[in-house]
C-alpha cells in the first residue's frame, strides 16, 4: 500500500505559535461533519499530524464532542464507525488506515441511566443504538437502558430530539452513566406556524419563540405576562395590577388609532374569542368609570402551555390576513407523548405586597393645611377646634394602609401525559386563587383539559382537545375619579376607618366634591365577573395519496359570563345612600369555524422541495347579553334579581352575529436547504363590511438564504448557521363591531314610550385597514451556537385607518349612546418602523455550570403619515374631567397619541410679575386700542394671584390661549429592552430577568387630585405643604393688596391653593408630563432540583422546588405608583395615562414541582 | 392492507364531498349579515306611529348633558341667584369660567346634540316615511322636531351669542365642509323664527299626549323670541317686534286654554308634570342615568331629604334674598332656611324642618346638617327621596320631574314687558292683569303701573331656580348695556353670614351675622355677557377664532 503523505506545514505552524505541545486535551464539538474536518481541528488544537489516503476518509462523515479528551478517546469515538483504524507514532503523527474486518465473539451486556445535564432529570425515550447495526433500544420512564453489543469496541450511540447526541466506546466498561447535554442551537426544532408547523431552519419569516423553559422560569397569572421582556419587537404592558386585568401588547408598534392593536391569539390552530372583555364599571350606579377591561387571556391556564410562537412580520402573519395587522401569537398547549405515563404536580404559594406607597399629607399636615386655607378664603370658622393645635394630633388615618394589603395567592395543577405507540393523551387540572392587594380584590381560576391524539389508520390521524375554563373575578373601582386608590388618595386622614359604632365613618358635611370612605368602598360596593368557557378542536387528517393530505378541522368556543354590579345601601358620616342597585349583565358567546386544508409535498430533481396547500376557512359568531337594573333590595348581602323591587326593573338586550369566509393557500420552496420561499395569498370576506367591500385580499412573499450552507462556507467552521431573510406582506384588520357602515337605530326610553333615533351617520363604502410591512432579518448563530444573533428591520405602512371621523361636536360626537354619532371612515396612514435584536450567549456550557444569557432590544418608530386631511388632529381625553378634554394629539407628521398640552415656566412672584407678563386672566378695564390683550387681572378669586403658574407664551402674541400649546411629551418608548441570565450549576438554578422602557413619558393624571389643591375636603400629597403662600412686604399695610404681598417661599415650583383655579393651573400642561423611563428587576427565580437518589426511594422521578421574586424593585424617576402604565383600556391613544392605576404587586413565591 | 384500502377509499369520497360542501355550500349569503338586534333606519319611518317614536326621542335623553349642571350654573349661578362657589363650577359664580371648563362644554355640547337629534328627523326621516305616509304627518313630525331644534338655538344664542347654524350634519360630512363660521346672532334669531313659523304653520292640531308641543307651545317661543329681538331698542324694528312680541303672547293667553296653577308649590310636583301652565319642558323619567332630571341628585341639602345629595354647600344669594317680597309665597318653594316645614320630604319621619344645624345623634360633635355661607338651601325642583315620591326618582341622578322651558306665566310677564315696550312705565290694563295675575298667585299686592324693574325683579322670583334669569339678564343688557352690567356689580352676591360664637344656639337667626365680604366683591365686565366657545371646540374648529358671518338662507 503506498501512502501518500501529506505534512500540514501550515497547521504545524499555527499549533507552534499557538504554543500547544502534544498531548493536550481536545475540545471541539460536531456533529455530522467531514473526517478531515475533524483532523483540522485536531491539528488546530494541538501539534498532531495525520497522515492519510483521501480514498480512506471520504464521504465518511462523523459525530463527536470532545471536552478536555485526549486524542486517542476522541479519535477512537470519531472512527469507530467508520470503519478506520488509527496509530499514533511517537512524532505525534497519526497513520489512519482502514480498519480489518473482525469477528464478534461474544456480545457485552451494557446499562446505565441517561439523564439531562441541565437539571440531572431522567431522560426517557432516549435511543440507544450500537452504532453501525440495527441493535437498538430506548430508555425507560426513570432513564434507564439495558443493551446487549458485540464487544468492547463497540460504540454506543444516544440521541434524543433537543440534545446533542453522544457516542461512546463500550471498552471495559459494563455500566455507561450519560449526561446529555442540550442542544443549544434549535434549527431542527419544529416551530408552529400559521395553519401548519415548519422547521426552523426553514423558516423565511420573522418568527420568534418563547419556550416551555422561559414559561416556567416566571410565575404568571396569564399567558401573557410571561411575554414580557422576552421577545424582541413585542411591548408588553401590564394595563392594571388587578388581579385578571388586562394587558397590552404591541408587536411593533400601534398600526390602528381607533381598531384593535391587540395581536390575534391563536391556540392550537384556532383564532382565540374575546378581545377585552368588559365588565360593568359603577357609572349606571351615580359614579364614574374607571378601566373596565378585563383580560380574555386568562380563562387560559398558563401551565397547560407548552410553546408560544409570535409572528412578528407580515410575511409570516399574511396567511391571518384580515386579523394579522398586530401580529399574531401562536399558542402550543400539551400533548402527550408515548411512553409510560407522566404525572406531574406542579405548586406554588405567593405573597404579593404593595411595593410603593405614595407621600401623602397625616393628620397634622392636613390640619394646617386645612387652617391655612380657610384662613386665605376668610373662613377660619369653618377650621375644626381640633386643628388648633397640629402637634397635639396623632398621624390620623393612613388610607393606602387602610386599602393595600399583603395578599396570599395559590396555584395546584395536575398532568398526566402518555401514549401507546399510535395514540397519545394528556390530561390536566389546575386551580389558581389570587387575592389583590387592594381589599376586595381577587381572582380564582379552575381549569381542565383533555388532549387525545390517534393514528387510527397507516394514512389518518384524528384527534382533538377540550378545554374547559371557569374564572372568578372580584374588581375594585379603579384608574377613576372615584376609584378605590383615588379615594384612598384624597380622603381626609382625620376620618377614621369606622366609627366608635362599628359603621363604616365619612365625612360630615357633603359636598360636591366629597369623598367616599375607600374601604367601604372596596368591600360592600361589589362587582362580581364569573366566566366560564368551554372551547376545543376536533380534527382529521388523512393522506389521500402519497404526499397528498388533507385535514379538516372544526373548532369550537362556548362562553357564558355573569357579571353582577352591586351598589349597596351605605351611610358614611353625611354622605347616605338609601337605595340599593344592582346590575346584572348575562352573556353567551358562541363561535364556530371549520377549516380545510389540502396539503400536497414535492420533492424533483433531489434537490428541489415544494410544498403546496390550500385553505378554506368558514367561521361564524353569535354573541348575546341581557342586563337587568334593578333597585330596592331586601339586603346588601343577598344579589340576586329576585330581591330586587320589580317596579324598579330596567332589562336591556343586546345580539351580535358576525361571520367571515376565506380561502387562501400558501407555497414553500426550498431548493438544497439554501434557498427558500414562501409565497401566500388569502381573500377574507366578512360581514362586517358592506357590499361595496366586502372581500380583501392579501398576499406576501418571503425569500431565505442559508448562506452557510453554501459550499464556501464549509471552511468557516465558527460560523453554524447564517441566514439572509426577507419578505413583504399584506394584512389587515377589521373592526370588532357589526354593521359599522350602516345606521341602525338605537333605542332609548321616554316619556312617550321607546323612542328610536339614528345611531350614527353611515358610510356603505367602509372597508379594510390595510398594513403592509417589509422585513428583512439576519439570523446568525456562531461558535458552535454559543452565540445566536437575530436582527430584525422592518418598515410597517398602515393604511386607509378605520375612524370615527373627528368633527366639531355641532356635527355630531363619538358616544353613539348619546350622540348621533359621526360616521366610521377609512383616513390616513400610519407608518411603524424599527429594529429587534435579540442575542443569546452561552457563556458557559460545562455540564454541570450553564450560564446563558438573552438581551433583547426593540427599537419602534411610530409616525402617523397622513389623515383626511392635512391639518386634521384626532383629540382623545380623559371623559368629563374638566381641563383634561384634549389630552393626546394624533395628527399627520406625529406619533399617535402625543400629549398636548401648555408648557409651563415657573410661578408668578408678585404683583408685577403678573402684570408683566402675557395675559393669562384678561382683566378688561385695562383693554386699550394700543393694548387690545389688556393686562392679567390680579385677583385672588377671579384672577391670576402670587403662585399661580405662569405659562409661555410660545407664539409671542401677548396672550396665553389655545394657540399656545404644543406636544409635551410622547408616551410611546424611544426603546425597550430584556435581559435575561441563566444559570445551572448541577441541580441548581438561578434566573435573573430585567425588563426597561426608555423615553417614554406619562401623564400622571392622579397628582392633579393630589397637587390640585381646589377641594377644601381633599387630603393632598405631602409636595403641598411647600406650596406658594404669600406674605406681607409691609406688615402694617392691606394684607389683601397684591402690590403687599410678595412670595412667602421662595423657590417653590408647587403653586398656590386655588379653589375656583381661574388661572387653570391644573390645565393639561407639562406639569403633569413624567418621564416614565424605568429599569426592573422583573424576575428572580432560584430552583433546585432535589438529587435523584433521594427522590428515587419514595417512587418519585423528579422534586424541584423555586422561590421566585417578581417585580422586584424598579428604578425609575417617576412619582406615581408604577412606571409601567400601558393602555386605558388597551386604547392606541390613551397610553400611559396614569389615573390611580391598580399597581402590579410584589410578588414572592414558593413553587414546587413533582413529577411521578 | 387490502381491507383497509376499501375503508380509506370510503373515507376519502366522504372527506372530498364533505370538503366540497364546505368550501362551495358557503355562499355569498353567508356573510350577509344585518343587525338582529336593533333596526335599520332604512326600514322604519313606515307608519306614523314609528314618525312619532322617533320625534319621542327629542325630550328627555338629548337634553341631559345640558341641563345637568351647564344649564342651572350658566342660568342660575352665574345670574347672581343661586351661591355655589367651588371648584370649577364656581367659575360661573365669579363669572370667572374658562374655556377650558367641562361644563362649559358639556352645555354646548348637550345642545348640539339636542341640535343633532332633531337634524337626523327633520334630513333622515322625509325620505323613508314619504313612501308610506301623507304629508302632513310627515310635515307634523317635522314640526316638532324643528320647534326643539328652534328651542335649543335660542338658548345657545342667548349663551353664546354667535354660534354656527347647522342644517344638516350628513350633507357637511359627505361634502366635507365640516368647518363652520360662527353665525351672526341675527341670522340665529332668524333661523330660529323660520322654524318656529314652520311649526305654528304644521303643528298637529289636536294633540292628546301631554307633554309634546303644541302651537301654542311655538307661539310662546316666538313672542320670547321677538321680545329679545324688540329689546335690541337701537334695531329700526324693535318697535314692530314688541308689537308681535305682545300678539303671539295674547294669543297663547287667550286661546290655548291654558290656566296658571292656582297654588305655586305645586307646579314642581312630579305628579304635576304637564300640567295646565306648562308649555314645553324637557321630560324626565326615571330610567336610568340620563333619563332623569339630576337636580335633586345636585341640590338636594342632606340624606334626609334626598338619596343623592350635593347640594349641602348650594343656596339662594343674598342678592336674591333681599328681592323676594316679605310675604311671597313663592319664597319657601324656591329655597329653604330657619324654621320652613315641608311635610312632603323625608315623609318616612313625618316631614322634614328645616334647622342651620342639626347634630348627629350618634356622634354629636359632628353635624348631619350643616349651615352654609348664606343660610338655605335649595327647593325648587327638590323632591325627595324616592319613597317620598312612589319610586319617582332614581339612584342615579334620575328623578322624573320636568324642567320647564316654556310656562304660561312666562307668557303673562312677556306679554307685560311687550307692553312696555321701549317707554320708562306703563299702566296698560291688560298688561297689569297678566302681571298681577302671577303676584296675586304669590300673595303680594298688585301693582298699578310696571316699569322695566318691576316686571325684571318679579321674573326673577317667579323664575328663580328655573334656571332663566340670565335671558332676562341678557334682555336687559340688549336694552341698555351699561345700566345691565351696573346692575350686575351691584348685586351683592358676595354677601355671606359667619356664626357669632355669643349666642350658644346656632338654630337662631341671631347666631349669624351677614358679613358684607363673605368672598371678595365680584367685578362683571361686558365681556362675561357672551360665554367663550369651550376651548376644545376652538381646537377643532378655528374657523371659531374668526369674526362671526350672516347666514346664508335657502
Amino acid at each position: 500500500m503506498k501512502l501518500i503523505v501529506v505534512l500540514m506545514i501550515l497547521g504545524s505552524l499555527q499549533v507552534q505559535a499557538a504554543g500547544i505541545t502534544g498531548g493536550s486535551k481536545l475540545n471541539f464539538n460536531f456533529k455530522d461533519v467531514s473526517i478531515e474536518e475533524i483532523f483540522k481541528e485536531i491539528e488546530n488544537q494541538s501539534d498532531y499530524r495525520f497522515l492519510y489516503r483521501n480514498e480512506t476518509i471520504e464521504n465518511k462523515r462523523v459525530t463527536v464532542n470532545a471536552k478536555n479528551d485526549g486524542i486517542e478517546e476522541v479519535l477512537s469515538r470519531a472512527l469507530a464507525d467508520a470503519d478506520i483504524e488509527f496509530t499514533i507514532l511517537e512524532n505525534n503523527l497519526v497513520v489512519i488506515k482502514p480498519a480489518a474486518k473482525k469477528l464478534v465473539l461474544q456480545g457485552v451486556t451494557v446499562t446505565g441511566k441517561i439523564l439531562s445535564a441541565t437539571d440531572n432529570s431522567p431522560l426517557p425515550g432516549v435511543n440507544v443504538v450500537e452504532k453501525g447495526t440495527q441493535n437498538g433500544t430506548v430508555t425507560d420512564l426513570d432513564g434507564n437502558y439495558s443493551i446487549i453489543v458485540a464487544g468492547k469496541e463497540s460504540v454506543i450511540a444516544f440521541s434524543f430530539v433537543g440534545f446533542l447526541s453522544e457516542e461512546i466506546v463500550v471498552g471495559d466498561q459494563t455500566t455507561i452513566d450519560v449526561n446529555l447535554t442540550e442542544d443549544i442551537l434549535e434549527l431542527d426544532q419544529v416551530v408552529v406556524i400559521g395553519y401548519g408547523t415548519m422547521k426552523r431552519s426553514d423558516l423565511t419569516g420573522s418568527v420568534a419563540s418563547v419556550s416551555e423553559e422561559t414559561l416556567r422560569s416566571t410565575v404568571a397569572t396569564n399567558i401573557d405576562q410571561a411575554l414580557q421582556g422576552r421577545i424582541a419587537g413585542v411591548q408588553v404592558m401590564q394595563n392594571s395590577g388587578q388581579p385578571g386585568g388586562a394587558l397590552t401588547i404591541r408587536i411593533r408598534g400601534a398600526s390602528s388609532i381607533t381598531g384593535s392593536n391587540e395581536p390575534l391569539y391563536v391556540i392550537d390552530g384556532i383564532p382565540f374569542q374575546g378581545q377585552g372583555t368588559e365588565v360593568s364599571g359603577f357609572d349606571w350606579a351615580g359614579g364614574a368609570n374607571g378601566q373596565n377591561r378585563v383580560n380574555p387571556l386568562s380563562t387560559i391556564n398558563p401551565n397547560d402551555i407548552v410553546n408560544i410562537e409570535v409572528l412578528k412580520d407580515a410575511s409570516a402573519s399574511a396567511i391571518y390576513g384580515s386579523q394579522a395587522a398586530n401580529g399574531v401569537v401562536l399558542i402550543t398547549t400539551k400533548k402527550g407523548e408515548a411512553g409510560t405515563a407522566k404525572v406531574s404536580y406542579n405548586t406554588f404559594f405567593a405573597l404579593q405586597t404593595m411595593p410603593k406607597k405614595l407621600d401623602m399629607m397625616d393628620l397634622p399636615e392636613y390640619a394646617e393645611y386645612q387652617t391655612q386655607i380657610m384662613d386665605e378664603l376668610n373662613r377660619t370658622n369653618d377650621v375644626s377646634d381640633r386643628y388648633l393645635d397640629p402637634s397635639l394630633l396623632g398621624p390620623g388615618t393612613d388610607w393606602q394602609d387602610e386599602v393595600f394589603r399583603n395578599a396570599w395567592s395559590q396555584s395546584h395543577q395536575i398532568s398526566v401525559t402518555g401514549g401507546l405507540e399510535k395514540f397519545d393523551y394528556a390530561v390536566t387540572g389546575s386551580y389558581y386563587d389570587q387575592d389583590g392587594i387592594i381589599i376586595g380584590s381577587g381572582f380564582k381560576r379552575v381549569t381542565g383539559r383533555l388532549n387525545l391524539n390517534g393514528q387510527i389508520r397507516d394514512w389518518l390521524r384524528v384527534g382533538g382537545v377540550i378545554t374547559y375554563a371557569k374564572t372568578n373575578e372580584v374588581i375594585t373601582l379603579n384608574d377613576g375619579g372615584d376609584g378605590v386608590i383615588m379615594n384612598a388618595l384624597k380622603m381626609q386622614p382625620d376620618i377614621p376607618v369606622r366609627n366608635m359604632d362599628g359603621e363604616y365613618a365619612g365625612p360630615d358635611v357633603t359636598y360636591a366634591g366629597s369623598n367616599y370612605n375607600p374601604v367601604a368602598l372596596a368591600l360592600i360596593r361589589n362587582n362580581t365577573l364569573n366566566r366560564e368557557r368551554v372551547f376545543g378542536n376536533v380534527y382529521a387528517n388523512a393522506e389521500i395519496i402519497k404526499n397528498l393530505t388533507f385535514k379538516t378541522e372544526l373548532g369550537l368556543d362556548n362562553s357564558n359570563l355573569i357579571n353582577v354590579a352591586f351598589h349597596p345601601t351605605y351611610q358614611f358620616g353625611a354622605i347616605t345612600n338609601d337605595v340599593n342597585k344592582m346590575k346584572q349583565r348575562n352573556e353567551h358567546s358562541f363561535f364556530w369555524i371549520w377549516i380545510n386544508t389540502l396539503t400536497y409535498d414535492l420533492t424533483f430533481a433531489e434537490k428541489h422541495n415544494l410544498t403546496i396547500q390550500l385553505f378554506s376557512e368558514t367561521q361564524k359568531s353569535l354573541w348575546e347579553r341581557v342586563e337587568v337594573t334593578k333597585e330596592n333590595f331586601a339586603s346588601n348581602e343577598i344579589h340576586v334579581l329576585s330581591q330586587g323591587d320589580n317596579t324598579t326593573n330596567i332589562t336591556n338586550g343586546w345580539k351580535d352575529p358576525s361571520s367571515k369566509m376565506s380561502y387562501f393557500g400558501r407555497l414553500n420552496y426550498n431548493y438544497d436547504d439554501r434557498y427558500l420561499a414562501t409565497f401566500t395569498l388569502r381573500a377574507d370576506g366578512s360581514s362586517k363590511f358592506g357590499p361595496e367591500n366586502k372581500w380583501g385580499y392579501f398576499p406576501s412573499g418571503s425569500l431565505a438564504w442559508r448562506i452557510s450552507n453554501e459550499s464556501f462556507m464549509e471552511n468557516v467552521s465558527f460560523v453554524r448557521n447564517l441566514k439572509l431573510r426577507l419578505g413583504y406582506g399584506m394584512v389587515g384588520n377589521h373592526p370588532n363591531e357589526s354593521y359599522l357602515y350602516g345606521s341602525s337605530l338605537t333605542q332609548t326610553d321616554s316619556e312617550f314610550g321607546t323612542a328610536y333615533r339614528m345611531e350614527k351617520i353611515a358610510n356603505p363604502e367602509l372597508k379594510w385597514e390595510t398594513t403592509e410591512m417589509y422585513n428583512i432579518g439576519l439570523d446568525m448563530s456562531l461558535i458552535q451556537g454559543k452565540i445566536d444573533f437575530t436582527v430584525d428591520l422592518y418598515n410597517k405602512q398602515t393604511k386607509d385607518m378605520l375612524l370615527r371621523l373627528s368633527a366639531p361636536t355641532y356635527i355630531g360626537g363619538p358616544n353613539p349612546w348619546e350622540d348621533v354619532a359621526l360616521p366610521y371612515v377609512n383616513v390616513g396612514k400610519m407608518e411603524n418602523k424599527g429594529i429587534e435584536l435579540s442575542l443569546t450567549t452561552h457563556n458557559i456550557t460545562k455540564s454541570k455550570f450553564n450560564w446563558r444569557t438573552d438581551l433583547t432590544f426593540s427599537l419602534n418608530r411610530n409616525k402617523v403619515k397622513e389623515l383626511d386631511e392635512e391639518t386634521k388632529i384626532y383629540w382623545e381625553g380623559l371623559y368629563w374631567y374638566s381641563e383634561f378634554q384634549n389630552v393626546t394629539m394624533t395628527t399627520a407628521g406625529k406619533p399617535i397619541g402625543v400629549y398636548y398640552g401648555y408648557v409651563t415656566d415657573g410661578l408668578f412672584t408678585d404683583q408685577q410679575d403678573i402684570l408683566d407678563s402675557p395675559v393669562q386672566v384678561q382683566d378688561p378695564a385695562t383693554v386699550t386700542e394700543e393694548n387690545p390683550n389688556g393686562l392679567n387681572l390680579v385677583d385672588y378669586n377671579t384672577g391670576v394671584w402670587i403662585g399661580d403658574i405662569k405659562f409661555r407664551d410660545l407664539n409671542g402674541d401677548g396672550v396665553i390661549n389655545t394657540d399656545d400649546r404644543t406636544v409635551i411629551g410622547n408616551p410611546n418608548p424611544d426603546f425597550t429592552y430584556g435581559f435575561n441570565n441563566s444559570f445551572n450549576y448541577g441541580p441548581l438554578e438561578l434566573s435573573i430577568n430585567i425588563i426597561g422602557s426608555y423615553g417614554a413619558d406619562i401623564l400622571n393624571y392622579s397628582r392633579v387630585e393630589i397637587e390640585g389643591m381646589t377641594s377644601l375636603w381633599s387630603n393632598q400629597a405631602a409636595t403641598v405643604t411647600n406650596r406658594a403662600r404669600t406674605t406681607t412686604i409691609d406688615p402694617a399695610g392691606d394684607p389683601d393688596d397684591p402690590a403687599n404681598l410678595i412670595f412667602a417661599n421662595p423657590g417653590t415650583d408647587m403653586p398656590r391653593f386655588s379653589t375656583n383655579d381661574v388661572n387653570r393651573n391644573n390645565r393639561m400642561s407639562d406639569r403633569f408630563i413624567e418621564d416614565g423611563t424605568y429599569l426592573r428587576i422583573q424576575n428572580i427565580i432560584l430552583g433546585y432540583t432535589l438529587p435523584s437518589e433521594w427522590t428515587r426511594k419514595l417512587f418519585i422521578d423528579r422534586v424541584r422546588i423555586y422561590i421566585n421574586a417578581q417585580n422586584v424593585y424598579t428604578f425609575t424617576k417617576y412619582s406615581g405608583y408604577d412606571p409601567e402604565i400601558g393602555a386605558f383600556n388597551q386604547d392606541a391613544r390613551r397610553q400611559n395615562f396614569d389615573m390611580g392605576r391598580y399597581p402590579s404587586p410584589r410578588i414572592f413565591s414558593f413553587g414546587l414541582d413533582v413529577d411521578f | 392492507m387490502n381491507v383497509n384500502m376499501k375503508d380509506m377509499k370510503r373515507t376519502i369520497k366522504y372527506i372530498v364531498l364533505l370538503a366540497i360542501v364546505g368550501i362551495l355550500g358557503a355562499c355569498e349569503d353567508f356573510l350577509e349579515l344585518t343587525p338582529e338586534d336593533r333596526l335599520v333606519a332604512d326600514e322604519y319611518y313606515r307608519t306614523e306611529t314609528e314618525i312619532r317614536s322617533g320625534t319621542a326621542s327629542l325630550y328627555g335623553y338629548p337634553w341631559f348633558n345640558f341641563n345637568d349642571k351647564f344649564f342651572w350654573l350658566a342660568g342660575d349661578c352665574m345670574s347672581g341667584n343661586m351661591f355655589y362657589t367651588y371648584d370649577q363650577e364656581g367659575q360661573f359664580f365669579y363669572l370667572s369660567f374658562n374655556a377650558g371648563n367641562s361644563y362649559l362644554s358639556n352645555g354646548w355640547k348637550g345642545l348640539f346634540r339636542v341640535v343633532s337629534y332633531a337634524n337626523s328627523i327633520i334630513n333622515d326621516m322625509p325620505r323613508i316615511a314619504l313612501e308610506n305616509v301623507s304629508e302632513e304627518i310627515v310635515n307634523q313630525a317635522l314640526a316638532e322636531a324643528r320647534f326643539v331644534r328652534a328651542m335649543a338655538y335660542y338658548i345657545l344664542a342667548e349663551f353664546w351669542g354667535e354660534v354656527p347654524i347647522v342644517e344638516n350634519s350628513t350633507e357637511l360630512v359627505v361634502t366635507n365642509d365640516m368647518m363652520l363660521p360662527k353665525n351672526t346672532r341675527s341670522s340665529v334669531y332668524e333661523f330660529i323664527r323660520r322654524d318656529l313659523e314652520f311649526a305654528i304653520e304644521n303643528i298637529r292640531p289636536d294633540e292628546s299626549e301631554p307633554g309634546r308641543i303644541t302651537q301654542w307651545s311655538a307661539k310662546g317661543l316666538i313672542a320670547k323670541l321677538y321680545l329679545t329681538m324688540a329689546q335690541d331698542l337701537t334695531d329700526p324694528n324693535s318697535g314692530q317686534y314688541f308689537d308681535l312680541a305682545k300678539q303671539y303672547a295674547q294669543d297663547v293667553i287667550e286661546n290655548s286654554g291654558l290656566t296658571l296653577m292656582p297654588v305655586y308649590s305645586d307646579l314642581f310636583k312630579v305628579e304635576n308634570d304637564n300640567n295646565s301652565e306648562s308649555l314645553f319642558a324637557m321630560q324626565w323619567i326615571k330610567a336610568g342615568y340620563a333619563t332623569g332630571n339630576s337636580r335633586n341628585a345636585n341640590w338636594a341639602r342632606s340624606s334626609i331629604i334626598a338619596d343623592q345629595q350635593w347640594g349641602g354647600g348650594k343656596g339662594c344669594t343674598v342678592d336674591f334674598q333681599l328681592v323676594v317680597e316679605p310675604g311671597d309665597l313663592r319664597r319657601k318653594e324656591i329655597y329653604m332656611t330657619l324654621g320652613d316645614e315641608y311635610p312632603e320630604l323625608n315623609k318616612e319621619d313625618g316631614g322634614y324642618t328645616y334647622y342651620f344645624e342639626v347634630p348627629d345623634p350618634v356622634n354629636p360633635t359632628n353635624n348631619i346638617e350643616s349651615a352654609n355661607e348664606v343660610l338655605n338651601h335649595l327647593k325648587k325642583y327638590v323632591i325627595g327621596k324616592s319613597a317620598d315620591v312612589n319610586g319617582q326618582v332614581g339612584i342615579d341622578q334620575d328623578a322624573a320631574n320636568n324642567v320647564y322651558l316654556l310656562r304660561l306665566a312666562d307668557v303673562y310677564l312677556i306679554y307685560a314687558e311687550a307692553s312696555l315696550g321701549a317707554g320708562p312705565e306703563t299702566t296698560d290694563e291688560t298688561a297689569l292683569g297678566y302681571f298681577n295675575a302671577i303676584r296675586e298667585r304669590a300673595g303680594l299686592d298688585p301693582k298699578t303701573s310696571l316699569t322695566f324693574m318691576d316686571i325684571f325683579n318679579e321674573r326673577r322670583v317667579e323664575f328663580a331656580l328655573e334656571s332663566m334669569f340670565w335671558f332676562d339678564i341678557k334682555r336687559f343688557y340688549y336694552r341698555d348695556n351699561n345700566e345691565a352690567i351696573a346692575y350686575l356689580n351691584s348685586q351683592v352676591r358676595h354677601y355671606g353670614f359667619s356664626r357669632n360664637d355669643e349666642v350658644e344656639d346656632p338654630n337662631t337667626w341671631e347666631a349669624w351675622e351677614l358679613e358684607t365680604e363673605a368672598i371678595s366683591p365680584i367685578v362683571v365686565y361686558e365681556s362675561d355677557m357672551f360665554l367663550p366657545i369651550p376651548e376644545a371646540e376652538v381646537i377643532i374648529n378655528p374657523l371659531f377664532l374668526e369674526d362671526a358671518v350672516d347666514y346664508e338662507f335657502e
